[in-house]
């Protein structure tokens, strides 16, 4: 019966894969010349994409084997002519849409994902190959090191007091960012939830949620309204140092002021609001222990209600 | 007199900045602070809180202390006025992703008399621990030991002696447990222990215990649905006496985030409590569903139901709220909040104390942002209760404006004026009250190593109270020979009960806080 089964799967897979294949062809660009033309000339460079996909070969049940050198270069009936920089298409270099739309020829994950078509290419003229060296073998280069390239005020972040071990390599970009994205801008899904991954107990959901972390954009809340998730000069990744940044928001109660108020009284909002991420005990997110710590026995605290 | 002291100061400051310079030359960062503190007070001691738990003496910190090692070794402490009866002292080691254990000692007096005889203080000692068994698994415990001991005025009426009483109980508290975490999913197991012992009433003594487990996580195929849910059974013993107190509690939910920006979440809460003393239980069922929708950028809105009902021997009584918050930026700098809420409680059998009540909230602000030089905010909400049954009402409202500006050539500046207006009514009278609230903090910028600060707190409350309460804070720093700063801070507190006649038990208090310290930072 396992053999059976074992079987079936075979077959599905083989089934898919060439379901894929046949579409891959489908959609791969007709090479008109033959890429050993195109050697005679730019001697060695078949060695540069030797080690990727793109390698040419003349194995034509391989997907990289309809691929040559005129799958992305186009123009090269003129171009074997008048031999020239300016009569052939070069996507490293030359129109960014142009080239997007070479790459996705073949390439249309990104394109679906909206990733091609939102905030890099249109924003900022980004192509394919702005990440993607196709004449070169993976090198190791992390995912910070490519994008750090473009954004080197963000990398600079993750050198603060508190940061997230992007330099580390323990994470990458794209771990929480999308190339692109159409609906949510910079993030895969939203503050909250690609925080979520991670750090599961703090984004919830909780019996009483902090307000800030219960709405769904980071324009409303979110982690990232009180946090920077790259890096921070103060602790914990905060935008701002401990008490300021409660105030942003709730300002400064007047009777917590005049309570704790002078020198001695240096209380910090997180020392009984200690839930501050949502809390499963009370409504007001006070620590569960508060009314041991500062209160009349374990179930009393005179000032702070630590119950609904 | 104090020109003396002042001396001793400087001299025990700079001896102390030379003991722990060689602290220097390890890899710690961190200010050694040696000064003392003045004090000079007058009147009764019991009304101003903020003053409770000032020492005169001479106060040695180290605060701020780091060391940042290899491998994400990090040390770190604060001890603050280390030889002075209200020290907070907290130091701690971690190495990231491994482990974490952090000691904290703290004292507090709290004073019940105008002549300052009659108080309490409380110390805490605590220790907490985490280590990272596993990539998944962290495992976490505490132990704290809280004592409190001294005289208390149980009536609030300074120089009465019938109110007093002793207190000197000791409280322990156990706590471990463990966390799971594996990518989206978490649980969480924990046990809470605390012993708590009276010693003037050994009737008081009690035990009590909570064990709790929580648990969330999406569907493996629907992230955008999140589940949370928990159950605690807490239960508590009074030691000497044939009485207890057991509560089983469960509650359980879900988050969707839908597309376009839409999310709902729905909760409940089942918890059901049985006395022991008097056979009575109790049913607290509630559960609630928040609609919530963002429009990138300009705004959003959260919609949020809830009904409760509460059950026991006694009465059946049933509620519902409603309520809606939102936010908008309808330009750049411009945040718009608002809300609004109401709960209504019915007695549905029996009788209650209070009866029926109707509650209302209401609350907007609107914050106008000057980049990165600061804001302004205007704020207002407002308050009502009522209760037909016992005919009485609350209402209560406040409004504020806050500013909070930041300028490198001239300091920073955060200021907010606060109006309280409330009354409350029953078939006994009408007790009104209006509290002005003014708040200040101005800081300047350094000028030849000079800074100064000021700041101010002003309470006046009238209608049927009349009480004026305010206080004035100025700190002044100069730094010298590179690394050393000294520190001046003044404190003038006052607290005047115009409406009290008696000048036997005046509820007038003036005090002045002077503290001058040596630091040296490394």
């Amino acid at each position: 019966m396992k053999r059976i089964v074992k079987g079936r799967r075979l077959l599905a897979v083989k089934l898919v894969a060439a379901a894929l294949l046949w579409g891959f062809n489908l959609s791969a660009q007709e090479n008109t010349v033959d890429s050993e033309t195109c050697l005679d000339c730019h001697d060695g460079y078949e060695l540069s994409v030797a080690q990727t996909p793109h390698r040419l070969t003349m194995e034509d049940y391989q997907p990289a084997g309809r691929i040559g050198c005129t799958s992305c270069h186009e123009g090269d009936d003129v171009h074997i002519e008048d031999p020239s920089l300016d009569n052939v298409f070069n996507p490293a270099t030359d129109d960014a849409q142009q080239a997007v739309q070479v790459c996705s020829g073949c390439h249309n994950p990104h394109q679906e994902s909206g990733d091609v078509v939102s905030d890099h290419l249109m924003r900022a003229d980004v192509t394919c190959t702005s990440c993607h060296a196709v004449h070169q073998a993976a090198t190791g280069a992390d995912q910070a090191s490519i994008c750090g390239s473009c954004h080197a005020a963000m990398m600079n972040r993750f050198s603060g007091t508190s940061a997230h071990p992007v330099v580390g390599e323990e994470l990458g970009c794209l771990d929480c960012h999308s190339v692109g994205s159409r609906d949510i801008p910079y993030q895969e899904e939203s503050g909250s939830v690609d925080c979520g991954r991670c750090h599961p107990d703090y984004s919830g959901p909780h019996r009483y949620e902090h307000e800030a972390a219960w709405s769904f954009t980071t324009e409303g809340g979110g982690c990232v309204a009180c946090h920077d998730a790259h890096g921070s000069v103060n602790n914990r990744l905060l935008r701002q140092p401990a008490d300021n940044l409660c105030r942003q928001c709730h300002g400064v109660p007047p009777l917590h002021r005049e309570t704790h108020n002078g020198i001695g009284s240096n209380h910090g909002c997180t020392d009984c609001h200690s839930e501050i991420h949502g809390s499963n005990h009370n409504s007001h997110l006070l620590d569960p222990q508060l009314g041991s710590k500062v209160g009349d026995g374990p179930d009393g605290c005179y000032c702070h209600n630590v119950y609904e | 007199m104090i020109s003396s002291k002042a001396l001793r100061v400087i001299s025990l400051a700079i001896l102390y900045a030379r003991a722990v310079s060689s602290l220097a030359a390890a890899d710690l960062s961190g200010v050694a602070k040696a000064g003392y503190v003045l004090v000079d007070d007058e009147g009764n001691r019991s009304v101003q809180q903020s003053t409770y738990n000032l020492y005169e003496g001479p106060a040695l910190s180290l605060e701020d202390l780091e060391f940042r090692g290899k491998g994400g070794i990090r040390a770190f402490g604060d001890l603050r006025n280390v030889t002075l009866n209200n020290r907070n002292l907290s130091l701690g080691l971690t190495k990231s992703g491994l482990f974490g254990v952090t000691l904290r000692n703290s004292q507090y007096r709290r004073i019940y008399s105008s002549d300052g005889d009659s108080f309490t203080r409380r110390h805490r000692t605590s220790a907490d621990l985490w280590v990272q068994a596993h990539r998944y698994v962290r495992l976490y415990g505490g132990f704290g030991l809280t004592g409190k001991k001294g005289r208390l005025i149980e009536l609030f009426e300074p120089g009465v002696d019938l109110g007093r009483r002793q207190v000197d109980y000791t409280q322990t508290d156990l706590k471990f447990g463990a966390a799971f975490t594996y990518r989206e999913y978490h649980l969480n197991i924990e046990f809470l222990g605390s012993s708590f012992s009276d010693d003037p009433s050994a009737d008081n003594d009690r035990n009590s215990a909570r064990y709790e487990i929580t648990a969330g996580g999406p569907l493996p195929t629907i992230k955008q649905v999140a589940f949370y849910g928990g159950f605690q059974r807490y239960q508590s013993r009074l030691t000497e006496r044939a009485d207890s107190l057991k509560a089983n509690t469960v509650w359980g939910g879900a988050r969707y985030h839908a597309p376009y920006q839409v999310t709902l979440k729905t909760g409940f809460v089942f918890d059901r409590a049985r006395r022991t003393g008097d056979l009575t239980a109790t049913d607290n069922i509630s559960y609630h569903v928040h609609v919530g929708r963002d429009w990138l950028g300009y705004g959003g809105v959260v919609l949020g139901y809830r009904h409760r009902i509460n059950d026991d021997v006694w009465d059946e009584v049933s509620g519902n709220s409603y309520s809606i918050s939102a936010w908008a930026k309808p330009v750049a700098p411009v945040l718009v909040r608002a809300g609004y809420g109401s709960d209504a409680k019915e007695v549905n059998s029996g009788r209650t104390l209070t009866g029926n009540e109707d509650r209302t909230r209401f609350y907007m602000s609107v914050r106008y942002n000057f980049g990165q030089t600061g804001y302004v905010r205007l704020k207002h909400s407002a308050r009502n209760i009522e209760n037909d049954q016992i005919g009485s009402s609350a209402e209560y409202m406040q409004a504020a404006v806050e500013v909070s500006l930041r300028a490198s050539e001239y300091g920073e500046l955060q200021a907010s004026y606060s109006l309280l207006d409330g009354e409350y009514v029953n078939t006994g009278g009408i007790f009104s009250f209006k509290d002005h609230v003014v708040t200040g903090d101005l800081l300047s910028r350094e000028y030849r190593r000079l800074r100064a600060g000021f700041g101010l707190t002003y309470m006046r409350g009238k209608e049927d109270v009349d009480i004026e309460s305010s206080t004035l804070r100025f700190t002044g720093t100069y730094d010298f020979m590179e690394d050393h700063q000294l520190e001046v801070r003044y404190n003038v507190h006052n607290f005047d009960d115009l409406a009290d006649p008696s000048p036997i038990y005046s509820r007038y208090y003036t005090a002045n806080f002077l503290e001058i310290s040596v630091a040296r930072r490394f």
